[in-house]
């Protein structure tokens, strides 16, 4: 299904979808960045480079209650499951940031099924937003991804000047088109042009590009080399890049009593980055430096999920380079793995 | 295991767990229980592998994964052993009877205890490592027919922390069982053996192990260890493994990684490409060798 | 002249080099003004290092057992080197005062300083996208999509903390070394210890900096950045947000934005007696908390109460922390 959306409808669209579900989009914060924040209509900002906050935090919250308790006088315990059922539409996700969606889909899937995610994501409709721009940090076509890839996406828009191209993908976003299809307007023929010109212009504009690929199932033989080493003697074990990234899906479960018999069980994100993240009880620690840590989060971006899910972690959207506080960025840290990978070849 | 495949919906919330009434607490060792959990309406029936854990919950206080050292169907309970170690454990030790845990589970993949079968089963176990041992042992005997002769070699820190006293004198009774103690350090009152619980696997010591060196070789070769303990305890038994060239493929070890969720979800017990809490926590120790040492 | 500082530095490093010794300077990546720390563990390194206006990680923070643990060579057995701003400097002299690194072991090298620029702000001002940057005289020349050229004056991009000029003072220690022109620096900085800033303390109600605080802080999402490049933050693994046995619980809830306010208020109440006001947790959290905004005030206090300001020398006590008998507030 093939539409075009006059700049000037977005508004109303937005005001139309509002009625029925909360409409989250990419807005400017009063710090000056670009968030995605619940919007009313006008103020929605859907051109440049990728936000610096990824829509994770809809999709996977930063903390939230699995389910309230009651100790009952008799003793008994009563459970109340956490139950969100409200409707969301995100709109403007960027590629990179739909291909962690899918991700994130798919790992909480599985032999247990993580309920409160996939309900969410049930309740969502995404659209995404072809990237016209790219971020000074951005590499996803390193990882083979492109800046108009539409996996994930229910409906997908490209910025076609005046207007935008429009598509949608799934049932869900057909669906929605159909439902609003006096504000859509039929599309030409040739608007699909408007993905490979973006996709041209963008991919020319990205900085960095390692084929990463090629680096499938073989990042494992970094394992023992020294460059770990070099990276974690600078980086300070903060999360910061964990938090921002768009895949990270580590938590941690904890409880709290409101009152004596209540309580609720939630969880917060939590990062591998973290000293106490494996510490056994015991006092003894499987990952207890700094190098051991660091090395971690990079192998399981490119080397533990290619062995469970046959797939990256990672979607090159740059954000864990653009918040380390002290400049460790991944692009380097894949350049040495790749030469140590080369070199362990010849 | 396999028969629990069938893939369930998500609003089969695998977070939520069921109340169990504590039905029975005994002390176990100073620092040790013992709680029979019985099972409520409806969840009466569990498929359960020894060596799996469940979840166990203190509403307003936490969760922690507690290996099962047995299931009893006839009352419908089951037995955790629970060393008082840290917040939640403490509170659980301040439980009284008639009140009520949290349980989820069974998870985690269990010993893979039909490949056992007509096989000797030398159990190796430090401190309180011997209580999700208890379940296999408790299947032995159960199904006796199906194995040939079982050993058990426990070490405690001393006699005051050993477990399982009054079972252990009963399981020395049996026919093709023996059971060998050690204590750390020489001490008051203690006649039997000292010294950590890898000197029992190494065959220059007086009391080593029955049927890894004092029978038929062949016997040696039908032979299936299982070793828990923290990963000092197992690194060290697997080094006098090591030294008699014993098979990798008939060691199983159990890995006790920090856990959260039990289900492979919030990814603390990550070591490698595993998720100790779903493909672990029985690994072989041929597996072990390729697995990052993360553990 | 900043690439002669840069030369100089290099030839100082050189000439007081010995076998065994290590450096702590800063080093360029492949993006555009992103500068990394930078650890100099044999002489011929040394060429490698970089200064230039972007180098804005404090790099005192790796005196701190936080971070220092880990990174000395095995053979370490001489000096470690470290190249300092002159507000990183005043850390590293706090670091001293608390006693937590000796300075028999770190051999100071403070460096002229013109303001330095925060990469994240140019990008924020090139709307995320800077293929390259070129320095000339006070702008900053930049390449944005598809080859376009922007001019960027370079105090735009300046940390807060350049334009506020209250931690530039130089130490009162004789042991270090200073690379640049110690007169010049200290004229350039003589006007700016003497104003005054407006903190929103001065002007908001305390209702008012509530709202604030609590809007501020309802963003966080307690990476621990902030915590972890803290000069100020020594505790390492003992930190009270470590300790697995302190149930978590009081520190979080089912409600991320509740809770913050004690974390930083606990993060606050530790710190604020010895916060130099370096501004590195503010440099450093990802969702930009203007987190200086409480230890500038606090600094102040300080200073109006005791005429003590953390990071001068490198013996004072902590005023918190000491008293001297029959003093009125004991």
């Amino acid at each position: 299904m093939r539409k075009r959306l006059q700049k000037q409808k977005l508004s109303s669209l937005i005001k139309k979808l509002k009625e029925d579900a909360t409409v989250i989009a990419p807005v400017m914060t009063d710090k000056n960045e670009v968030d995605f924040l619940p919007v009313n209509s006008e103020e929605v900002i859907l051109s440049g480079a990728r936000s610096l906050y990824s829509p994770k935090k809809y999709i996977f919250k930063q903390s939230e209650s699995m389910y309230d308790y009651t100790i009952q006088d008799s003793g008994k315990v009563t459970v109340k499951e956490s139950c969100e059922n409200e409707k969301q539409i995100i709109m403007g996700i960027r590629p990179c940031d739909l291909h962690a969606i899918e991700y994130m889909k798919e790992f909480y899937s599985g032999k247990y099924k993580d309920s409160y995610i996939l309900r969410r994501l049930e309740n969502s409709v995404l659209i995404g937003l072809a990237c016209t721009e790219p971020s000074t940090n951005c590499f996803c076509t390193s990882l083979g991804n492109s800046p108009v890839d539409t996996d994930g996406s229910d409906i997908m828009m490209a910025d076609a000047g005046s207007f935008y191209f429009v598509k949608g993908i799934t049932e869900k976003g057909k669906k929605l088109i159909e439902n609003n299809k006096d504000i859509f307007e039929d599309s030409q023929e040739d608007d699909e042009r408007v993905l490979s010109d973006i996709k041209e212009s963008c991919e020319k504009a990205i900085l960095e590009k390692i084929d990463v690929t090629a680096l499938k199932n073989k990042v494992g033989s970094a394992y023992n080399s020294d460059i770990w080493k070099k990276y974690s003697d600078i980086c300070v074990n903060c999360g910061a890049c964990t938090f921002n990234c768009p895949t990270c899906t580590c938590f941690d479960v904890a409880d709290t009593s409101r009152s004596k018999n209540e309580g609720c069980h939630y969880r917060t994100w939590d990062t591998c980055q973290n000293f106490a993240f494996t510490l056994h009880a015991s006092g003894h620690n499987p990952r207890s430096t700094s190098e051991e840590r660091l090395r971690q989060r990079v192998m399981h971006k490119y080397q533990y999920t290619v062995d469970q899910m046959d797939q990256f972690s990672c979607t090159g959207c740059g954000r864990c380079t653009q918040v380390c506080p002290v400049g460790i960025s991944m692009i380097a840290i894949l350049k040495d793995i790749k030469e140590v990978v080369d070199n362990g070849e010849e | 295991m396999e028969k629990n495949k069938k893939a369930p919906s998500i609003n089969q919330n695998p977070y939520i767990p069921f109340f169990g009434k504590l039905t029975d607490i005994i002390d176990e060792s100073h620092v040790t229980k013992r709680f029979f959990v019985e099972l409520p309406k409806g969840h009466e029936k569990v498929d359960f592998i020894p060596g799996q854990f469940f979840q166990l919950t203190v509403p307003g206080v936490g969760e922690i994964p507690i290996s099962l050292s047995d299931y009893i169907p006839e009352k419908k309970s089951l037995l955790f052993c629970i060393a008082n170690t840290g917040i939640v454990t403490n509170k659980i030790h301040q439980m009284k009877v008639g009140e009520f845990i949290g349980v989820r589970g069974p998870y985690g993949n269990g010993f893979p205890i039909e490949k056992f079968k007509g096989k000797n089963i030398v159990i190796v176990a430090g401190g309180i490592g011997l209580f999700p041992l208890r379940s296999v042992i408790e299947y032995y005997f159960r199904n006796k027919n199906d194995f040939n002769k079982l050993e058990v070699l426990y070490g405690a820190r001393n006699p005051r922390e050993i477990i399982f006293r009054e079972e252990m004198k009963s399981w020395r009774l049996k026919k093709d069982t023996t059971c060998k103690i050690t204590i750390d350090k020489p001490e008051k009152g203690w006649d039997g053996n000292t010294g950590f619980v890898c000197n029992l696997v190494d065959k220059n010591y007086s009391d080593s192990s029955e049927i890894l060196f004092h029978c038929a070789a062949s016997e040696r070769e039908n032979t299936v260890v299982l070793v828990v303990g923290p990963p000092v305890m197992f690194n060290s038994i697997l080094k006098k493994l090591e030294e008699i060239n014993f098979p990798d493929d008939s060691v199983y070890l159990s890995l006790e990684n920090h856990m959260k969720c039990g289900i492979g979800k919030c990814g603390h017990c990550n070591c490698g490409s595993k998720y100790v809490c779903q493909d672990g926590p029985i690994f072989s120790w041929k597996e072990l060798k390729t697995m990052e040492k993360e553990y | 002249m900043k690439k002669q500082i840069e030369k100089n530095i290099k030839s100082l490093l050189h000439s007081i080099w010995k076998s065994g010794d290590m450096a702590i300077s800063w080093t360029k990546t492949s993006i555009p003004g992103k500068r990394t720390p930078f650890f100099i563990k044999n002489k011929n390194q040394i060429d490698q290092l970089v200064f230039d206006t972007f180098c804005a990680v404090s790099l005192a923070t790796y005196l701190t057992e936080f971070n220092r643990k880990e990174i000395l060579p095995e053979d370490f057995k001489g000096k470690l080197h470290i190249t300092c701003k002159p507000c990183d400097a005043r850390s590293v002299m706090q670091l001293f005062s608390d006693m937590q690194v000796s300075e028999e072991l770190v051999n100071l090298i403070v460096i002229q300083c013109d303001g330095i620029a925060d990469e994240s702000k140019l990008t924020k001002i090139m709307s995320g996208y800077v293929s390259n940057i070129e320095e000339e005289n006070d702008r900053f020349i930049c390449k944005g999509i598809g080859g376009t050229e922007k001019s960027v004056p370079i105090r735009d991009c300046w940390l807060d903390k350049c334009s506020d000029g209250k931690n530039c003072d130089l130490p009162y220690y004789y042991g270090y070394y200073f690379v640049g022109n110690e007169t010049e620096y200290r004229k350039r900085i003589s006007n700016l210890l003497h104003t005054k800033t407006d903190l929103v303390q001065d002007t908001m109600s305390p209702k008012e900096l509530k709202k604030l605080v609590n809007k501020e802080l309802s963003s966080c999402i307690r990476c621990n950045a902030c915590r972890n490049v803290c000069p100020a933050c020594f505790c390492s693994d003992r930190c009270v947000f470590e300790q697995p046995k302190v149930n978590v619980k009081y520190l979080d809830s089912e409600d991320a934005s509740k809770n913050n306010i004690l974390y930083h208020m606990i993060r606050f109440n530790h710190v604020a007696p010895n916060c130099t006001g370096c501004g590195e947790c503010e440099r450093a959290c990802p969702m930009s908390i203007p987190l200086s905004m409480f230890y500038k005030y606090f600094n102040r206090l300080m200073w109006e109460e005791f005429e003590y300001k953390p990071g001068k020398t490198n013996s004072e006590r902590q005023k918190l922390l000491s008293y001297h008998l029959g003093e009125d507030l004991v």
